[in-house]
């Protein structure tokens, strides 16, 4: 079966900034394997990143001071980088570090 | 995995209180978040009945959560209230123009009355006509010097009684941080109190003190509310940066970490005997200043002189050349009053 | 705020970023004769003798400000085999030797001190004992004695049980091993373990000089590591503490102790041991080998060693701020009514909190959080919209809130939940975060657990006296 992981990002807060300015992004992942956030992390920083990926990853996860949801739900209520992705599910990004 | 609202409601948790490390599902954080805010406005007494709050609305997060929950929170409690926001344009190209559609849209929406003022109103400077002078290096100074006294005049403006900001418990604790860094004792002192600049200026009152930026955020996401997010054109660096990094690098390894540096700053004392600078009014403007003349008008003198970088650096000896040359002046006057006469 | 200037925070720039200049074949600033072997905050040059003598005066004058020693005073010098405090210790052997000017000998009686950490920092016995080794061939070289004792006997009850012989040392099971191996292995986070063993050494310190019958205790942390523990501290909450943690003296547990060599960066530290020759141990530490975000002590640390690179005055503003501010403690001998309002572990007051305050702040976060919406009808709130007066009480956040403990039943909640919120009583509120990780705290010092168990009895007679006159 050549079945694939159908997932969307958003990336809001000043984020997208980092992915040419583009919020939202629905993505194929190929599904015989398993993607947790972590690999998902690599990915985003390998296919989505457009510049300085240090604003964006820091030490292995997310630069602190960005939010991520999970299906709108805080990253760190489902195990945050160890989280297994489903299909369609909903991760958002969202920076705190630009001016409020 | 499913996780439950710690209230015990039976929800499903959104999201895990940095403060805390509970879990709340989206009504009970509303209402926590909310309540929270109440209790500070309450507990310091910040408004009294009746008074015209000017709240600094800038488009972005903070201050856009902040004139929905101060409104939400003067009719829910019946405060007394009257609110006005209050929007500064630094005439930076680009810069101003999403955020102002963006504060322009809450004022429909939350039905708030909206003033904009600009630096060319108020100074007759244009950031961008100042970065052509000074260079991107210091401008962030004037632009941050501007920006303070143009929200009391303008407040002042209004006839306003009191001014609202959207700070947070991120940004107190990162100006703890930064005043360390410092070493200045007597902002370290000033900057944890819940109300400044009541003498002979405006008071100035932070609601969200004790309010997480990323509760902050999340309250915008969950509420659908719009913000605008940009960084300055004029990305300002310098060192505050490290403070902000420290803050959000401590906050990663312990999430209560913000409220603990705040606590901290709060407990701090400063011995008796140690000299501080005593807090005066510029003769010039009026203005809360430490010096004779406050750095706005110093930094005034120097652009309308064409000479930006005198008032930069050390300031106590920009601002003797510029008295001296002051009274140089007056002195030459009078030198020819009395020729003439 | 639209951009990360803070208004309220605009002071002159007082950091100023190093001036670039070449410092190649500099000549000594001070004598302009020599070749600058030496440079110091990126722009000045010494000489070999000019630095040493900048150096001793600077230790010198540490001291002698503070008037802290009396005429042929015993001094216990904590000395763990570092450089630090290694130049601490010949700095002092030379100071007591009659050097070229007689007007500047030192005299007090120095004994060396040295704790052996190797249990929680699961060093091999081989190990621990090269260590300790060291540190006794080194007090021999110095014609010091030392005492060396092991963590462990921190938990001991009484001054009396500590395991003490002069100039030498055998690595022994203890019955208080285990225990502390436990008790670490209980706390969740690396910044409590780190800060429950910055409080834990300073007990056996003070057993220890208690014993030996000493007053005065010299600690070798310097300038760069003061910096980063001030910042450390700000981290954990403890603003009220700084004077003592980062000053130069300290005076809460009875016992002085003294940083004499808090004028000192890392880097005069190295030039130092280097020419007076002192000799090291690599020390390794809870953190070692870890990245820089292990620990908030960690963190900041190498945030400050960072800064400092770029901004040469970052640490010497940071640590001289800590002679600025207040300690909150009155004198050293406080009544038991006093001790009370003392915290258990560090012995720092316990902060009183306000209506309006960043800990009531977090205590009704977690108030709401729990109770939600239906445990606070909205009536309440609206008493009185723009005025609630008067002070919050809430030593603990983890106990019942319908009292049921003071009507003489059994609480609600469950034991657990009791000894957190009777510990949580009797700590500051950065001890109150440490042991807020700490799982096991049964397992700390009997002395504390009893002193727990009688300050809970003294509250709530307290209480019932109050009620009684009510």
């Amino acid at each position: 079966m050549n079945s694939e992981l159908e997932i969307t990002l958003n990336f809001s807060g000043g984020a997208e900034l980092l992915f040419g300015k583009i919020k939202l992004h629905t993505v194929k992942l190929p599904s015989q394997e398993t993607w947790c956030m972590k690999k998902l992390l690599v990915w985003i920083k390998e296919n989505l990143l457009k510049e300085r990926p240090e604003l964006f990853l820091q030490g292995g996860t997310v630069r602190p001071g960005i939010l991520v949801l999970v299906n709108n739900a805080d990253w760190e209520l489902v195990g945050q980088l160890d989280y297994n992705l489903q299909n369609k599910d909903e991760i958002v990004f969202i920076s705190t570090l630009h001016g409020g | 995995m499913v996780v439950f609202c710690s209230t015990g409601c039976g929800s499903t948790a959104v999201l895990k209180r940095p403060k805390t490390d509970d879990a709340l599902c989206k009504n009970c954080f509303f209402w926590a978040f909310e309540t929270e805010v109440h209790h500070t406005i309450t507990s310091t007494k910040m408004f009294q009945p009746g008074q015209l709050v000017a709240i600094g609305a800038s488009g972005g997060k903070d201050s856009t959560v902040l004139a929905y929950v101060l409104k939400h929170l003067n009719e829910k409690y019946n405060y007394g209230l009257k609110l006005v926001l209050l929007s500064i344009d630094e005439g930076i190209t680009g810069y101003r123009d999403d955020s102002l559609e963006s504060v322009k849209r809450n004022q429909e929406e939350y039905n708030i009355p909206l003033t904009v003022l600009s630096y060319k109103d108020l100074y007759g400077w244009t950031m961008d006509d100042i970065v052509k002078q000074v260079g991107r290096k210091n401008n962030c100074t004037f632009c941050g010097v501007f920006r303070r006294q143009a929200l009391d005049r303008g407040a002042v403006l209004l006839k306003c009684d009191i001014i609202a900001t959207g700070h947070n418990a991120d940004d107190v604790a990162e100006t703890i941080l930064m005043n360390l860094l410092r070493g200045d004792i007597a902002r370290l002192q000033r900057c944890t109190f819940h109300i400044t600049g009541s003498d002979g200026s405006l008071p100035r009152v932070k609601p969200f003190k004790y309010a997480y930026e990323k509760e902050i955020v999340l309250y915008a996401y969950f509420k659908k509310l719009d913000y605008f997010a940009t960084e300055c054109v004029y990305a300002p660096d310098a060192y505050r940066g490290h403070a902000r990094a420290l803050v959000k690098d401590l906050e990663a390894l312990r999430s209560t970490s913000i409220i603990d540096i705040i606590h901290a700053g709060e407990q701090l004392a400063i011995k008796d005997g140690v000299k501080l600078p005593k807090q005066g009014l510029c003769s010039s403007c009026g203005y809360v200043s430490s010096n004779i003349i406050c750095k706005a008008c110093v930094l005034l003198e120097g652009l309308n002189r064409g000479r930006p970088k005198l008032a930069i650096g050390k300031s106590n000896k920009a601002l003797a050349e510029l008295l001296a040359e002051r009274l140089q002046n007056a002195a030459s006057i009078k030198t020819t009053i009395q020729d003439q006469f | 705020m639209m951009c990360s200037i803070n208004e309220e925070n605009l002071a002159e720039e007082t950091m100023v970023a190093t001036p670039k200049l070449s410092v190649t074949d500099a000549i000594c600033r001070r004598c302009n004769i020599l070749k600058a072997q030496v440079l110091l905050r990126k722009t000045d040059p010494y000489c070999r003798d000019c630095f040493m003598k900048y150096a001793v005066h600077k230790f010198r004058s540490t001291i002698g400000k503070a008037h802290a020693l009396k005429h042929n005073e015993h001094v216990l010098l904590a000395y763990s085999g570092g450089l630090s405090s290694g130049s601490m210790v010949k700095l002092i052997k030379e100071g007591l030797d009659f050097s070229e000017s007689k007007k500047i000998k030192m005299v007090f009686k120095p004994t060396l001190v040295h704790i052996d950490e190797g249990l929680i920092l699961n060093l091999s016995k081989h190990e621990r004992k090269e260590t300790t080794d060291f540190v006794l061939e080194q007090a021999k070289k110095n014609g010091f004695d030392v005492y060396i004792c092991s963590l462990e006997y921190c938990l001991a009850p009484d001054l009396n049980d500590l395991k003490l012989e002069m100039n030498s040392y055998q690595i022994e099971p203890s019955i208080y091993e285990s225990q502390l191996e436990m008790l670490f292995g209980s706390v969740k986070s690396l910044t409590a373990k780190e800060d429950l063993l910055i409080r834990l050494k300073q007990r056996l310190i003070t057993l220890l000089a208690t014993r030996l019958n000493h007053a005065k205790v010299f600690l070798g942390p310097n300038a760069t590591r003061l910096a980063g523990q001030l910042l450390s501290a700000i981290g954990q909450g403890r603003g009220a503490q700084i004077a003592h943690e980062i000053g130069f003296t300290d005076s809460r547990t009875g016992t002085v102790f003294l940083r004499p060599m808090r004028e000192f960066v890392d880097k005069e530290v190295a030039y130092l041991a280097n020419f007076l020759g002192v000799d090291s141990v690599c020390l390794p530490t809870l953190s070692s080998k870890l990245g820089s975000t292990a620990s908030i002590g960690r963190l900041t640390e190498d945030f400050v060693v960072t800064l400092q690179t770029n901004f040469p005055a970052t640490i010497s503003t940071l640590f001289r701020i800590s002679d600025k501010l207040k300690s909150n403690i009155a004198d050293l001998n406080p009544s038991d009514c006093e001790r009370d309002s003392l915290c258990l572990l560090c012995l720092s007051a316990i902060e009183e909190s306000s209506v309006c305050s960043a800990s009531t702040a977090r205590h009704i976060s977690q108030t709401f959080s729990r109770s939600g919406p239906s445990g606070h009808p909205s009536d309440d709130l609206r008493t009185h919209p723009l005025q609630s007066v008067g002070t919050v009480r809430h030593q603990d956040s983890t106990s019942c809130s319908s009292n049921c403990n003071s009507q003489g039943k059994p609480c609600c909640k469950t034991s657990n939940d009791q000894i957190k919120s009777d510990w949580s009583a009797v700590l500051c509120y950065g001890c109150r975060i440490t042991m807020e990780d700490v799982k096991q705290p049964e397992l700390m010092p009997i002395n504390y657990l009893e002193e727990l168990g009688l300050r809970s009895r003294r509250q709530v007679m307290r209480q019932s006296v109050e009620q009684f006159l009510l």
